[in-house]
């Protein structure tokens, strides 16, 4: 039960206005980790401290022991942290199956290589078929991102972000704009990825959380409110008092 | 020091003229986001619009005060026949659009005026020098540096104090906001995008005497605005003043006194700055094609 | 998910498969023999005349610069405002180093290519570090420093009157003197550098280059240094030029501060876009059409550089994506790449 990755009082303020304040997160190996709170709370900023897209003002981030706080993103993925985004973040003029191709590329393929074709390498193509299939893509991988539709693109970010082959996956609110029978496919989908992989999700649709989640930091106004397992959260006063009058 | 103060203030002379050229050029950036590699033209056909009204009329002053209108008709036709259609589009679209624009009116102007090197006459009450401090200055280049004050504190008022100043001020901040609080932003990129080029055929006018009226001084003038405007900061028409003197002045002085640096010595500011502060001096800090 | 089509429909598949890379196959026979046509017309250009055996050359050494300038612009999305400078250098290096010092042509070619690459990935060392609209001032800064050079080492370089006295050397024996041996020695450097650009497109690294087009951020994200890729683009399309400043140094035998001039730059710019960017084919197109567009007009009109710029500003807003772009877009399957 040692934490995969650690947060300790990370800061990050914009001028005056502080979206992180003092966070210590803890994310254990192999575990469901979601995060949660009102709009405005300060989620995506964190994920995006973690991730690399944003350095912090201070404070640490320990992945595996190592400080990895300010890192670049690419840096960041090297070290076996992956993520997914808010708004589908794909490649949109490139068919789906490149998409992931591409990704599994940085792992395991040779990328400066100036004169080789893309197509001799096919395990590069076997690889990113079995990560679709693995997302539930199979149907129309030759197509170009824009002409899939919208749950599909977000099943791609999925299969994208998993090619790195992480330790810890930052899911940035999966389910957004999906229909009740879109969720319930991303939910399942959550599910089967492998317990070695840690999850951290940022989500807003309670039912999700609550059925993948082992544990929950709830954050608001950038501050950890409380961190616990579903039911620990759910009998926490502070967090009702926070989430009461919110409807979803 | 005779030499010093003549250098200084053809460099402050230098300075203004590219003021007039670069405020135009950051505001247009500042509130649309395009960067109108054509703007050297604008600044290029305010000369030879001058040129043609003293010609026709016989006036410097009439000249001077009507340059603009052709030189503001042409931009605002260019920006509401062709830009408008392109702003759904890439900036960098815009960029290649205003390039095209370039080859037209350096051919147009070629075309219509042909490529002779020609001069407009300093009136008869700036013609001579006076004396400043002991140097003779010549008469028009004091009108020059106190011509481009004089306009640079009237667009600061009108920026600062006046109700449309306020609303260009609010779509340069962020264009989105200011559409919803229900300010014509439409208009107002025409009305920008014609005060802009405005300042620069205003500013090829003033300059006739001092420059000549020709072909290709349309690049020449280009990329020292370029070089002020992204020393200033695009959007930032404080930095645009500081800058324009600043790099007027350099320039000059270096010419000057280590002629065989001459040409460097700008770039090699602009280099230096661009590595160092992307944004500029006073940058807005929205590069983006 | 569970689709109740799926069952049925992996049944057929295996044929439609089969089907579908018989079709390939065929496409790639008919690009083929496309590609070979084209080559034989252009081997068989100096049957038509001195005239335009100098003009397709021209359009040919052009087309070097452009395709390499769209490795930039379409390819890796780095709009570059100062690529003549290394069309330019490599001219320079070739002509100073034959006419000064009695350096054969051929390794001063060599050194072109080198000091063009060189001076690329110093320079976009430099410019890597800004995007957008800094980048494009960079660039173009950079390039007229080049051109300012140029321009003020007249001992030289010449200045802005140039440099004449430029001797061809041999090539096998022949003498590039010979129009006709000139133009072939263009077409083969031309065909190797169409050749060596597609291989690269196609490869992993251009499949770098068109993912940092088409997502910098999500490229990073995945765990690419995208700033080293950048670099390596610019580096490469640097080299390109330079290789075709060379045959530019060869061709003229003759060369002045113009080639380093900034309009340089823009000429390139525009034939990207007319002929379409984010292909191989469309800038040597677009190389053909400008100067084409140049040479016929002004043989009419001496007011070309007018209706280059109108068809351009029609080109931008109502063919983005260039001739070729069209072409593909509405011509037949074949065309299209897998």
């Amino acid at each position: 039960m040692s934490a995969l990755l650690r947060t300790e009082r990370l800061h990050k303020a914009f001028g005056s206005l502080v979206v992180t304040r003092d966070v210590d997160l803890e994310i254990r190996r192999g575990e469901r980790h979601a995060l949660i709170g009102p709009n405005g709370a300060g989620k995506t900023s964190l994920v995006h401290q973690l991730g690399g897209q944003l350095a912090p003002t201070s404070g640490r981030i320990l992945f595996e022991g190592r400080d990895i706080t300010g890192l670049a993103p690419e840096a960041v993925c090297r070290l076996g942290i992956a993520r997914t985004f808010q708004k589908n973040n794909l490649f949109r003029g490139l068919s789906v199956r490149e998409n992931v191709r591409l990704a599994v590329q940085a792992r395991r393929g040779t990328p400066y290589a100036p004169l080789a074709s893309i197509h001799a390498n096919r395990s590069l193509w076997t690889r990113a078929d079995d990560l679709l299939a693995q997302v539930r893509l199979t149907d129309g991988i030759d197509r170009k991102v824009a002409e899939i539709s919208y749950g599909e693109q977000r099943q791609l970010e999925i299969a994208v972000a998993l090619a790195a082959e992480p330790a810890l996956l930052l899911l940035d609110e999966p389910t957004s704009g999906m229909s009740p029978a879109e969720t319930d496919n991303m939910v399942r989908l959550v599910e089967s990825l492998p317990r070695s992989l840690a999850l951290l999700m940022i989500e807003h649709d309670m039912s999700v959380v609550f059925s993948l989640a082992d544990r929950i930091t709830v954050l608001y106004y950038g501050e950890v409110l409380a961190t616990g397992t579903p039911n620990e959260i759910r009998a926490d006063a502070r967090v009702r008092e926070v989430y009461l009058g919110v409807t979803h | 020091m005779q030499t010093a103060i003549t250098q200084i203030t053809n460099g402050l002379v230098f300075g203004m003229l590219l003021f007039l050229m670069s405020a135009g050029l950051s505001l247009i950036f500042g509130l649309m986001n395009v960067v109108n590699v054509a703007h050297g033209s604008f600044f290029m056909l305010g000369a030879f619009f001058a040129m043609a009204i003293a010609g026709w009329t016989g006036s410097f002053w009439l000249a001077l005060a009507l340059a603009w209108i052709p030189a503001v008709a042409i931009g605002v036709v260019m920006e509401r026949v062709f830009m408008r259609y392109l702003y759904r589009r890439t900036h960098l679209d815009q960029v290649l659009l205003t390039f095209g624009f370039t080859f037209v009116f350096a051919d147009a102007v070629r075309w219509i005026w042909g490529p002779e090197i020609r001069n407009l006459s300093v009136p008869e009450a700036l013609s001579g020098a006076i004396e400043v401090a002991g140097v003779i200055v010549p008469k028009y280049r004091v009108f020059l540096i106190a011509f481009g004050g004089a306009i640079a504190l009237a667009l600061w008022l009108f920026l600062e104090r006046s109700r449309v100043g306020a609303m260009v001020r609010a779509g340069v901040d962020d264009a989105g906001t200011a559409s919803g609080l229900g300010i014509n932003v439409s208009a107002l990129f025409a009305m920008i995008f014609g005060l802009g080029v405005g300042l620069a055929a205003l500013g090829g006018a003033a300059a006739s005497p001092v420059l000549g009226v020709y072909g290709g001084m349309d690049i020449e003038i280009l990329i020292p605005a370029f070089i002020v405007v992204v020393i200033g900061g695009l959007g930032s028409l404080r930095g645009a003043f500081v800058a324009s003197l600043l790099v007027g002045v350099i320039d000059t002085l270096g010419k000057a006194y280590f002629p065989e640096l001459a040409l460097f010595v700008v770039y090699l500011l602009m280099v230096v700055v661009l590595l160092t502060r992307p944004n500029g001096l006073f940058g807005v800090g929205r590069a983006s094609v | 998910m569970n689709d109740p089509r799926s069952a049925a429909a992996t049944a057929p598949r295996p044929m439609l498969e089969a089907q579908s890379s018989d079709r390939q196959r065929a496409f790639v026979a008919q690009r083929t023999v496309a590609a070979l046509v084209v080559l034989l017309l252009l081997a068989a250009v100096p049957l038509t005349g001195n005239y335009t055996t100098g003009l397709v050359a021209e359009v040919l050494i052009f087309a070097i610069f452009a395709m390499s300038l769209d490795l930039l612009i379409g390819y890796t999305g780095l709009m570059s405002f100062g690529h003549a400078a290394f069309f330019g250098l490599s001219a320079y290096v070739v002509t100073t180093l034959g006419v000064h010092l009695g350096v054969s042509g051929w390794w001063g070619m060599l050194a072109g290519v080198a000091l063009s690459t060189v001076a690329a990935a110093v320079i976009g060392f430099f410019c890597i570090r800004v995007s957008g609209i800094p980048f494009l001032m960079l660039t173009m800064a950079f390039s007229q420093l080049l051109f300012a050079v140029a321009v003020k080492w007249r001992d030289i370089t010449g200045g802005t009157d140039g440099l004449p006295g430029f001797q061809r050397p041999a090539l096998l024996g022949l003498s590039l003197d010979d129009r006709t041996t000139l133009y072939y020695l263009v077409l083969a450097g031309f065909a190797l550098t169409f050749w060596l650009l597609r291989r690269l497109i196609r490869s992993p690294l251009g499949s770098v280059l068109l993912g940092i087009r088409e997502n910098e951020q999500r490229m990073r994200a995945i765990g690419y240094p995208v700033q080293r890729f950048k670099l390596i683009a610019f580096t490469v399309a640097g080299a390109f030029a330079g290789f075709g400043g060379a045959l530019y140094a060869f061709f003229n035998a003759f060369v002045s501060s113009d080639i380093l001039h900034w309009s340089l730059s823009g000429d390139a710019i525009m034939m990207v876009i007319l002929g379409g960017t984010g292909t191989i084919v469309g800038p040597a197109l677009g190389a053909g059409i400008f100067l084409l567009l140049k040479n016929f007009v002004s043989s009419y009109h001496e007011y070309w550089m007018l209706w280059v710029g109108l068809v351009f500003i029609a080109c931008v807003m109502f063919l983005r994506e260039g001739l070729w772009g069209a072409v593909i877009k509405r011509g037949p399957a074949w065309l299209r790449k897998e």
